[in-house]
């Protein structure tokens, strides 16, 4: 069962009016390693993982939603005062034909979120693999927003979902130790 | 159009934020490490003073969430102050 | 910009693509590629250093290990 608090995971600012940068934070909100991915891959997953590693998929799909909220956030704030000159100046006239300021599950190269994105092999060592390579995906791209980015404020937010893949992919890592090995397992000689 | 928030929202707002952040990276490191008992003391006490501090917060500012985890006032306060990607 | 770097080492290498005496455009020069410590770490082991609630809630993690600050490695090259 779900419920939702009223409040950002992380006090999200966006210092600079550029609505420019909405562009490419979008493939963080419907691209293939972006947060609407990573939910919905380890919600899925957590089905037919072993019991050990279930509480974790369940945890970081959990907070993977609140960094959904959080690009959700940061496009807002840059989209939601910019005139139809201004969405087409920032490159966004693409977007605005279609949705005017409303957001969407798209990547920055207009390309609809698919299922295709994610997976779930059923194999728990498939699925964990899948899942680091997921967790390094999503802090490379976000190396590349931020290395396109001037804003330092919205960079601080930037820098706080980067680490978040880290440490998750310390943890999925961790979980497939604890899946491989056979700790606490009496060896018979 | 809703008014302006006062900086002591912002200030309490970001303390709850610090303190449920600790929360959640102790959720995930005792996911893969489910016997380190001093973590889970840290766990616990730092769920409470998380509790402590929203009760202050929703008592000023209104619930912080819905389907009855957090009481509501007699203005159906889950509506009436702006919402998390609004602040 | 750099105050924020404590660590002696740096968590980013480098490579230099192959250029070409035919390659229309001058070298980009020095490629960066981030290997953070959860590359190095293995299974976290307990009673890491922790960061106060307010300085991880700011960095993204609670442990000291696990943190890695990052800034545009190509800051410089705007031609």
């Amino acid at each position: 069962m779900w419920f939702y608090e009223k409040k950002l995971q992380y006090p999200v600012r966006v210092s600079t009016c550029n609505p420019t940068l909405a562009k490419y934070l979008i493939e963080q909100y419907g691209g293939a390693d972006g947060e609407l991915a990573a939910a919905l891959r380890y919600m899925n997953q957590r089905y037919t993982i072993p019991d050990p590693v279930v509480g974790l998929l369940n945890d970081i799909a959990t907070e993977e939603l609140s960094h959904l909220e959080m690009i959700a956030t940061m496009v807002y704030k840059l989209t939601k005062d910019a005139t139809p000159q201004q969405m087409r100046d920032a490159g966004l006239g693409d977007h605005y034909a279609n949705h005017d300021s409303a957001l969407f599950y798209h990547n920055a190269a207009g390309v609809p979120f698919t299922a295709s994105y994610i997976q779930a092999k059923g194999d728990p060592i498939a699925d964990l693999y899948e899942d680091i390579a997921a967790e390094e995906k999503a802090r490379a791209t976000y190396q590349w927003i931020i290395n396109m980015s001037d804003d330092p404020d919205l960079n601080d937010g930037l820098r706080f979902l980067r680490e978040r893949e880290i440490v998750h992919s310390q943890r999925f890592r961790e979980a497939v130790e604890i899946i491989i090995e056979e700790r606490g397992k009496k060896t018979i000689f | 159009m809703k008014q302006q928030l006062p900086d002591e929202f912002y200030q309490l707002l970001e303390e709850i934020q610090a303190l449920d952040f600790a929360i959640v990276e102790l959720t995930l490191y005792l996911d893969t490490h489910p016997k380190d008992l001093e973590r889970m003391q840290q766990y616990n006490e730092l769920a409470h003073q998380s509790r402590q501090l929203k009760q202050q917060f929703e008592s000023k500012y209104g619930p912080l969430q819905q389907f009855g985890n957090s009481y509501t006032d007699a203005n159906w306060g889950w509506g009436t102050y702006p919402w998390p990607w609004q602040i | 910009m750099s105050e924020q770097k404590r660590e002696p080492f740096t968590n980013m290498k480098t490579y230099t693509p192959f250029h070409s005496r035919f390659d229309p455009c001058p070298p980009i020069g020095k490629k960066y590629y981030s290997t953070p410590p959860n590359l190095y770490l293995g299974f976290q082991p307990p009673n890491l250093e922790q960061f106060s609630p307010k300085e991880a809630l700011k960095r993204g993690t609670l442990w000291k290990a696990l943190y890695e600050y990052y800034e545009n490695p190509y800051e410089g090259k705007r031609r």
